[in-house]
């Protein structure tokens, strides 16, 4: 995918909503997410004139929205005592789930809220926005070698949080 | 031996790398299908925990109840904003169900959530209150409908006003019959006293 002339209200209507998802999954909840989801368009909106010509401009956005993300978590806004709190009131969901499936949501969302946010934002990325590791690499800029390392570590340290369950 | 394999179970999981010879040699072994059955699972449960989340809801649910009034039965809703909707001619069924269509939310039915307008209105058909002191929830109005209705419930209790006056009032001195039709329309009568605006004649117009 390329940057094609198009206006800024296109290109916010076609990712907003895949955008505020990832968000939601990397903050684990939707309150941070519209907030930050708003202020990394408004940073884009600001960016988009230096994108140069023929950039991905979905990995492009990936990375103004993870900034923004890590800039978030870094200045605390978020408590984190209360953020598997929240994290379990995103996921959980009204239809019926069984005892044995909650207990084993509650160790992986811990297992998620603690993980490095680097780590974090590439496991989102590979897992549900099915972004490359060479895009995940340039999201978070590193490589595509290091991208892929921080998704193992990621899911390593899930199998770990199943080891009393 | 077994932190190789594990980052080779993992590329195998993703769909990254195929299995080697010696992975699904390792995969048979005790500890390999423990490993397996612990990794699957943790991405099985990662999904299920995080897989739906643009889908799943992000807006509140609509809260209505019921009340008895002198004047028959009414049923009264609110969101998260305040008071959306108040209707008499509305069946339970049909109340809820318009409500679903219009405002794409979650209808239930809960008197708590709708305690505090249904205190006001009781005291109102007590004739202990004659305005309201409650948000609206403007969701069911056009913007010019909004203005109307917010002109409408300046018009203090006791006192009329003519649709021809009110369309004056909101700068649109031509739109007395837009007012009239936006009157007819308001979602929420009472707290709202569509009934203060009158025809010009002085005969009472709008309905409920």
């Amino acid at each position: 995918m390329t940057a094609s002339p198009c206006s800024f209200d296109e290109l916010v209507e076609r990712y907003r909503p895949e955008l505020l998802a990832y968000l939601r999954r990397l903050l684990g909840n939707i309150h941070d997410a519209e907030d930050v989801c708003q202020d990394a368009f408004l940073r884009a909106y600001r960016a988009v004139d230096r994108l140069e010509a023929n950039s991905n401009l979905r990995a492009w956005l990936y990375k103004v929205a993870t900034n923004t993300a890590f800039t978030f978590l870094r200045r605390g806004k978020r408590a984190s005592s209360r953020a598997v709190d929240m994290e379990l009131e995103t996921i959980e969901d009204a239809s019926a789930n069984s005892w044995r499936r909650t207990e084993l949501q509650h160790s992986i969302v811990r297992a998620v809220s603690v993980l490095p946010p680097k780590q974090r934002a590439a496991l989102m990325q590979r897992q549900f926005e099915g972004l490359s590791y060479e895009e995940i690499g340039e999201a978070l800029g590193c490589t595509a070698e290091s991208a892929r390392a921080n998704v193992y570590q990621a899911i390593k340290k899930l199998r770990a949080a199943l080891r009393d369950v | 031996m077994s932190i190789r394999f594990n980052e080779q179970l993992i590329a195998y999981l993703l769909g990254d790398a195929k299995a080697s010879p010696e992975l699904e040699r390792w995969l048979k072994t005790e500890q390999g299908q423990r490993e397996l059955k612990a990794y699957g699972k943790a991405l099985e449960t990662l999904k299920h925990s995080y897989g739906n989340v643009s889908s799943s809801k992000s807006v509140s649910p609509v809260y209505y109840t019921e009340m008895s009034t002198p004047v028959g039965r009414l049923f009264v809703a609110a969101t998260d904003k305040g008071l959306v909707r108040i209707s008499f001619l509305l069946g339970e069924r049909d109340f809820a169900s318009e409500l679903r269509a219009r405002l794409k939310r979650e209808v239930l039915r809960s008197q708590d959530r709708v305690a505090a307008i249904g205190a006001q209105l009781k005291e109102y058909f007590a004739g202990r209150r004659s305005s309201f002191e409650v948000s609206i929830d403007w969701s069911l109005t056009t913007p010019f409908q909004r203005r109307v209705l917010e002109a409408a419930s300046e018009v203090p209790a006791g006192r009329v006003t003519s649709y021809g006056a009110l369309a004056r009032r909101i700068g649109r001195p031509h739109a007395s019959r837009a007012v009239g039709n936006a009157l007819g329309r308001n979602p929420v009568p009472i707290v709202i006293p569509c009934h203060r605006i009158v025809r010009e004649g002085g005969d009472l117009g709008a309905a409920v």
